[in-house]
């Protein structure tokens, strides 16, 4: 219950900036249509491999409207309590610190869901004609792939935010998670296409999972089985976080404040 | 004391403030070194495996990007917090350099002052590589070098000048961290390839609205491919220097009418 308060409020604090909030999607759907004109102009000629032009178009369409509910941001608080002293009172709170941080961050990924992914892909339906699936069952799978991947993104951003525990700001670890993501997940480049031993990296990253699972499935391109993959990260990331968490109680130094 | 001296001394003791961690300061500097790499990775991965970008070579589109980082680079690191401008609006922080006995825009620049290694080290890599493969090809000499370095002094007077311009209008609208993703973000990610990939719409805008069109791709046209003339380059400066006039003096008048939001 106090899980769902917590994303509650957490969602409530996000709908008081509705102006800056379109002007960011607006920003997010240029930014998106970037990606799709280099990759016109890269395709100029060439087949694309499974996807054709069209396809690789509706691929990173899908993606930019993606990238939104993956962009978890608890990391930044953990960084500011460390370095103010607060993670001591924020340890103590009557909840697992793990899933305190979780319910916070399901609020905010809900808010994204509704008011960035669903218009700009809506948008990009619209305008750009982007391809959608054939049969409806696939958008099911799409947003059992995409809640999966939310999942995965809260868990790595923890991670991260943990870091700072050890060295006090953790904003350029999330920097390289950023690029990690933008080069492993298949965000802009499909996965297939990487240079062998960089595949083989992506492929036993839970990278893959945040948005080339999700794509690929929305366009048809693999089974629902896929997303096995995902659910063993979920799983496997969980763990990581409860034993790291145990670790930092352990650890906590306060710096001040 | 001149104000380029205090511009120095106040860069260095922010520095100095920032190596008080050191395994921090090393870590974010091996990190944001890690961070371009993986950006340029992916960037290279796509030219490689298609053999360039709509008649962009792999070395010349390589090329572009390489000096698109080093603005970036140079532009952050002469005046970052001009990027995160909204904080000091926001949370009232401008009250405090307000009362600092010199100019308020000074101040700002030389807070949170980082050397940017990372990527000043990167870029340089990547335009010498990419520079010594086209020399070899025999598509340019020497002189493209100083050429270079021209171009990268105008687009950082032009993403500076673009960037200050954005933060000011925050004196108005107070939020405007969305406002440059655009201007900053969205710009800066499309000026790191050809502007003849794009449709007319954008390649206009990119040219006159947000003219971040002439910090890389203009200048470079004659740089490394020979075309329009030599005359782009002092063209580009003159540009430049309009920009950053204009810039400073919209920074001016948005400073006048500041009104601290009181918390």
């Amino acid at each position: 219950m106090f899980s769902l308060t917590l994303a509650r409020k957490s969602y409530a604090r996000n709908l008081q900036y509705r102006s800056a909030h379109l002007m960011r999607m607006f920003a997010s759907v240029i930014i998106g249509y970037i990606y799709m004109a280099i990759w016109m102009g890269v395709g100029e000629g060439q087949l694309l491999g499974d996807y054709g032009i069209h396809g690789m178009i509706s691929y990173i369409a899908f993606n930019q409207a993606c990238l939104w509910v993956i962009m978890a941001t608890n990391w930044t608080d953990i960084e500011g309590w460390v370095r103010t002293g607060q993670i001591s009172h924020e340890l103590m709170k009557p909840m697992h610190f793990f899933w305190y941080m979780h319910s916070r961050e399901w609020g905010q990924t809900w808010y994204q869901f509704l008011y960035s992914t669903t218009p700009i892909l809506i948008i990009y339906i619209v305008v750009l004609k982007i391809r959608t699936p054939e049969h409806s069952v696939t958008w099911l799978w799409t947003l059992l792939a995409m809640f999966l991947a939310a999942y995965i993104a809260i868990c790595i951003a923890y991670l991260i935010g943990i870091a700072a525990f050890w060295t006090t700001e953790s904003r350029w670890l999330n920097g390289v998670h950023m690029g990690l993501n933008m080069l492993l997940s298949g965000f802009f480049i499909p996965v297939e296409w990487l240079p062998g031993w960089l595949k083989m990296i992506s492929i036993l990253s839970p990278y893959p999972c945040l948005q080339y699972v999700p794509s690929r499935i929305y366009l048809e391109l693999d089974p629902a089985h896929s997303l096995k993959l995902s659910l063993f990260w979920c799983l496997l990331l969980t763990a990581i976080c409860f034993t790291v968490t145990r670790v930092i109680r352990r650890k906590v130094e306060v710096q001040g404040g | 004391m001149s104000w380029i001296r205090i511009y120095f001394r106040l860069a260095g003791a922010s520095l100095r403030s920032q190596m008080q961690y050191k395994f921090n300061f090393i870590l974010s500097t091996l990190m944001v070194f890690l961070m371009f790499g993986l950006e340029f990775m992916t960037v290279s991965i796509i030219i490689y495996k298609f053999d360039g970008i709509k008649g962009w070579s792999v070395y010349e589109a390589g090329y572009l990007f390489a000096i698109m980082m080093f603005v970036r680079a140079s532009y952050r690191m002469i005046a970052g917090e001009v990027n995160g401008f909204e904080k000091y609006l926001v949370q009232g922080m401008l009250d405090q350099l307000l009362l600092r006995p010199m100019p308020v825009l000074l101040v700002l620049v030389t807070r949170n002052f980082r050397p940017m290694a990372g990527e000043l080290v990167l870029g340089s890599i990547l335009i010498s590589i990419c520079l010594s493969h086209l020399m070899e090809k025999g598509q340019v000499t020497l002189w493209a070098i100083p050429g270079t370095l021209a171009v990268i002094i105008s687009g950082t007077i032009i993403t500076l000048s673009i960037g200050l311009a954005t933060a000011t209008v925050g004196f108005w609208t107070h939020r405007i961290d969305e406002l440059q993703r655009i201007t900053d973000n969205a710009a800066t990610i499309a000026s790191q390839y050809p502007l003849s990939i794009y449709p007319k719409w954008m390649r206009i805008t990119l040219l006159t609205i947000i003219p971040m069109g002439f910090t890389s791709y203009m200048p470079s046209l004659y740089v490394i491919r020979g075309e329009l003339g030599l005359w782009i380059l002092p063209a580009t400066m003159l540009l430049a220097a309009i920009l950053l006039l204009g810039a400073l003096r919209f920074w001016k008048h948005g400073l006048a009418h500041y009104q601290s939001t009181g918390t």
